[in-house]
């Protein structure tokens, strides 16, 4: 074995003989025979567990986690391969644990004890210990017959975690027992961490693995699927669920609305099934039936949009309530538009209009339009040809389409995934400050969605999200450099993010608490306290406040006027790549207002502002071109602005195009 | 295999205390609740004494003096054979849910089903030997000092035969079954509700020859009954067998341990 490992599995295979006796041929209750089948449970398994690792297992029902917990126990031995585990074994499979029904509480314990190898002096150094903290003092000296499942879980968890071992296994313990006990066992589980222990946890809950594992491994018909770090193994694994046609079949049959929804989808849109609308409707209505709103909503649409009958259309709309009650709100939307009195022709007109002008090349109507086909507004839903909106406007340079574009390449929906795809636009639109973007494209790289994890990469997009502002991006930075996720492990540097993490956590509040002081009709005093929190906030960082700085200085609201101030704190927030700033200062420099007149400095930033695909810098620097302020006169540069600005739907631009 | 030897040992050594505890679980476990509670572990033999006492002095009528004595002399040690031999058989599938559930050496299992079959019988024994004084049949002490040689070599023997059968059982459940009806016929080609003497034919003499546990009674004979040292080639005999019972037996469970937990 090697040094700093505590458990290797090393190609280990397991099948177990099923004898069952089976009807011969002819009739059924002719001749049986014995038949033995072999089925194979485990299947060339390699495990590497070093010491103190807390080591995590999920995998469905039946997918041989409990027979490799138990191997790994020594309960079972493989029928190949190798099993070594270094130190001392403490394991807990399944309920009702071996119990003696007839003996005490007190006297199973010693008993439990005897089992792990202990002596009796050892257990009754234990003992208090273990019954402590059980939580069952009363009931102790009781048989354990009268115990209900949670106190014999207790009972057995308790011996497990007190005796003195070096690796313990636990096999779905966390699963009963109250809240309280729940809490209790991910305490001690710490405490063994810390202690050292290796742990080794199979669970269906993505909470607890999440929580404590250091790694997991997915077991998937008995061979290790994926391993890896709890959130990206646990997000491949809950996808496989809702992806794999057989599994959610099985699970809808179960009566599971969420998974019954999920299948009618699959029927609906034939993805890993022959399209099949009769299916889908069915689906649809069962989970509907149980009250999911968005089951509700697919119902509705099918029926609105499937047949057309007045009957399905009226049916339609008491579903489309039922969902837009549930407060869904998408269903609120098409219920808007079928109370219509006359609702197809106006919404087939307006929607016409927004189809023709997408076509004619205006941006924002390709966005919209691209938007309404995705999420079914007015419109039969069609993902797919959504996606063909959303790409010609990202190509053209919006950046929301930019960006839904990305994301829908990530989560493929209307469309195979494509990792390459989802990093191009996303990186595209986050090149363009969208937030979310970053966001979105950190979280890629590290759950590995569509594509290979890649930690540097997620590292460098958190900390850029967290550089422009985003609180979480702070905290996911220094939990990266915590665990050395993606870069060497530095814990100076953690402790620095996590420090402006706390900051900027508390800089919100100083916003939110400055703003609210602004709103309610202030006071002079109420003014300059305000003034003042926005001046803390800002000397330690915080974007908005900056510029909420620079305007109080422009405006005079609670600081006196001052032009020299407002430019410095509008500029640093402008620098950031607050477009708000962007325009604000270039109007200042426009109009000479505080600050001296320079028309250069305006053009700069409007400049700046356009080129992060903001409309109205871009209608600003139209007019710059029309009227020759900081730049040579250029009606065609002008045009060209206005018109990429009124594509967003700017009204100035729309104006002004008319007069160039 | 001298290693594998030494580790099991070592692994044995460490789990005395579950052993102590199994032990007193099953003295003090088995009869809770009930009204005599312990006292019922000495019902069944006794019972059988009482019986069989009945039936041969008044159907048979008397033909061996003392029959008393000689009657439980054998029966208690043939009483801890064969619940030796029956509760072994139980011994693994009995505990199922701790061998499917946790790692220790299973043969802990037999062995402790076995100690209580012996904390019974010496209880009993310690008993009859009393009565067995206070009759004034007379016995020799230096006799006496024989027997715990003599109950030590028969527990050898029984566990052998009880490691064999309590992982044979796991493996097919019948055998608890046959076990029962094969020690319900043993008792009769043991002398141990007759005598052994020529007079019952050649067939039945050839058959008492074979039955190995007819040298361990006829120890138990000599030493209660005749009060004298058993014959050397007895023990010579009762020793082989023990040695070879427990060998074989343990061999056997070892390999097939390997298979209990998912089969149970």
């Amino acid at each position: 074995m090697k040094e700093g490992n505590a458990v290797e599995v090393r190609n280990v295979t397991k099948r177990f003989n099923t004898e069952c006796l089976v009807a011969g041929p002819g009739s059924p209750n002719g001749r049986r025979r014995r038949v033995s089948r072999k089925r194979t449970v485990l299947e060339g398994i390699d495990l590497e567990i070093s010491k103190g690792e807390t080591f995590g297992l999920v995998g469905r029902n039946g997918s041989g986690k409990s027979t490799l917990l138990k191997i790994l126990s020594s309960v079972m031995y493989p029928d190949s391969g190798e099993v070594e585990v270094s130190g001392k074994v403490a394991s807990v499979l399944e309920l009702g644990m071996g119990f003696h029904r007839d003996l005490s509480g007190r006297e199973n314990i010693r008993i439990k004890g005897s089992m792990y190898g202990f002596s009796e002096k050892e257990m009754d150094g234990m003992m208090d210990e273990i019954i402590s903290y059980s939580g069952l003092e009363e009931q102790i000296d009781d048989p354990v017959r009268i115990y209900s499942s949670g106190m014999h879980a207790r009972l057995a968890f308790a011996v497990a975690v007190n005796v003195k071992c070096d690796v313990i296994i636990v096999d779905e313990i966390l699963s009963v027992g109250d809240a309280g006990f729940r809490v209790k066992c991910s305490n001690s589980f710490r405490e063994m961490k810390k202690r050292g222990m290796t742990i080794i946890l199979a669970s269906h809950s993505k909470d607890i693995i999440n929580s404590m594992c250091d790694r997991v491994a997915w077991i998937d018909g008995g061979r290790v699927r994926d391993i890896g770090s709890g959130e990206s193994v646990c997000y491949r694994y809950e996808k496989s669920l809702t992806d794999c046609f057989d599994t959610v079949a099985e699970m809808a049959e179960t009566g599971d609305p969420a998974a019954q929804n999920r299948l009618g989808e699959m029927y609906r849109d034939g993805s890993g099934v022959a399209e099949d609308p009769g299916e889908a409707v069915r689906w649809f209505r069962k989970a509907a039936d149980r009250g999911l709103p968005e089951a509700q909503l697919n119902l509705a649409d099918m029926m609105y949009y499937g047949t057309g009958t007045e009957e399905d259309r009226a049916g339609a709309e008491t579903w489309y309530r039922l969902s837009a009650d549930a407060g869904n709100p998408d269903a609120q939307i098409r219920l808007a538009e079928t109370g219509n009195p006359e609702p197809g022709k106006d919404r087939e007109k307006i929607m016409e209009r927004l189809r023709g002008l997408a076509e004619g090349g205006c941006l924002r109507a390709q966005a919209s339009y691209a938007d309404c086909l995705f999420r079914g507004i007015g419109v039969k839903q069609d993902r797919r040809e959504a996606m063909r909106w959303f790409s010609r406007a990202a190509e053209a340079g919006s950046v929301s389409s930019q960006f839904q574009l990305g994301l829908n390449y990530r989560d493929g929906l209307g469309t195979e995934k494509n990792g390459e795809l989802a990093e191009i636009w996303l990186s595209k639109a986050a090149g363009n400050h969208h937030m979310r973007a970053k966001i979105e494209l950190a979280n890629m790289f590290l759950k590995g969605m569509a594509a290979e994890r890649d930690l540097p990469k997620a590292l460098r997009w958190f900390k850029d999200a967290a550089t422009s502002g985003d609180a979480k991006s702070f905290y996911q930075t220094a939990v990266m450099y915590r665990d050395g996720m993606g870069t060497e492990s530095d814990p100076e540097e953690s402790r620095r993010w996590f420090d402006m993490f706390a900051d900027q956590a508390y800089l919100r509040v100083q916003n939110n608490l400055a703003d609210i002081l602004f709103r309610m009709d202030p006071s002079d005093r109420e003014r300059q306290e305000a003034a003042d929190i926005h001046a803390g906030a800002a000397g330690r960082g915080s974007i908005a406040s900056a510029y909420q700085l620079g305007i109080i200085y422009r405006d005079g609201l609670g600081r006196p006027r001052d032009g020299r101030e407002a430019e410095r704190w509008l500029g640093l927030a402008a620098s950031r790549g607050h477009q708000g700033a962007m325009i604000d200062l270039g109007n200042m420099y426009l109009k000479g207002n505080g600050v001296d007149k320079d028309e250069v400095k305006a053009a700069g930033m409007f400049t700046m502002a356009s080129d992060t695909g903001n409309h109205i810098g871009t209608a600003l620097l139209g007019t710059m071109y029309m009227e020759g302020l900081g730049f040579e006169k250029d009606p065609v540069k002008a045009r060209e602005l206005f018109l990429r600005s009124s594509e967003f739907g700017n009204r100035e631009a729309l104006k002004n195009l008319k007069r160039v | 295999m001298i290693e594998r030897t030494e580790r099991w040992l070592r692994e044995l050594f460490n789990y005395r205390f579950m052993f102590r505890e199994l032990v007193a679980r099953e003295l003090k476990g088995r009869y809770r609740n009930t009204l005599i509670g312990y006292l019922w572990h000495l019902v069944n033999p006794i019972s059988m004494v009482l019986i069989f006492m009945l039936v041969f002095s008044s159907v048979f009528g008397r033909t061996i003096d003392d029959y008393w004595i000689y009657l439980c002399s054998g029966m208690f040690p043939w009483h801890l054979f064969s619940s030796a031999l029956n509760s072994g058989c139980h011994s693994i599938i009995g505990n199922a849910e701790m061998v499917k559930k946790m790692y220790f050496p299973r043969d802990v299992l037999v062995y402790s089903t076995i100690a209580s079959s012996l904390i019974n019988f010496t209880i009993s024994y310690i008993i009859v030997i009393t009565l067995v004084l206070l009759s004034g049949h007379g016995f020799d002490i230096l006799a006496l000092i024989a027997l715990p040689f003599v109950v030590a070599l028969l527990t050898v023997f029984s566990t052998g035969w009880a490691l064999a059968l309590s992982a044979a059982t796991v493996y097919v459940r019948d055998v608890a079954y046959g076990v029962g009806i094969v020690t319900m016929l043993w008792i009769w080609v043991t002398p141990i509700l007759y005598m052994m003497d020529s007079s019952r034919g050649a067939m039945l003499e050839w058959v008492l020859r074979i039955n190995p546990l007819t040298y361990f009674i006829e120890c138990f004979h000599s030493i209660l009954y005749d009060g004298v040292l058993p014959h050397a080639g007895d023990i010579l005999v009762c020793s082989i067998l023990a040695a070879a019972s427990f060998i074989i037996g343990i061999t056997v469970f070892k390999r097939l341990e390997r298979g209990f937990s998912e089969r149970l």
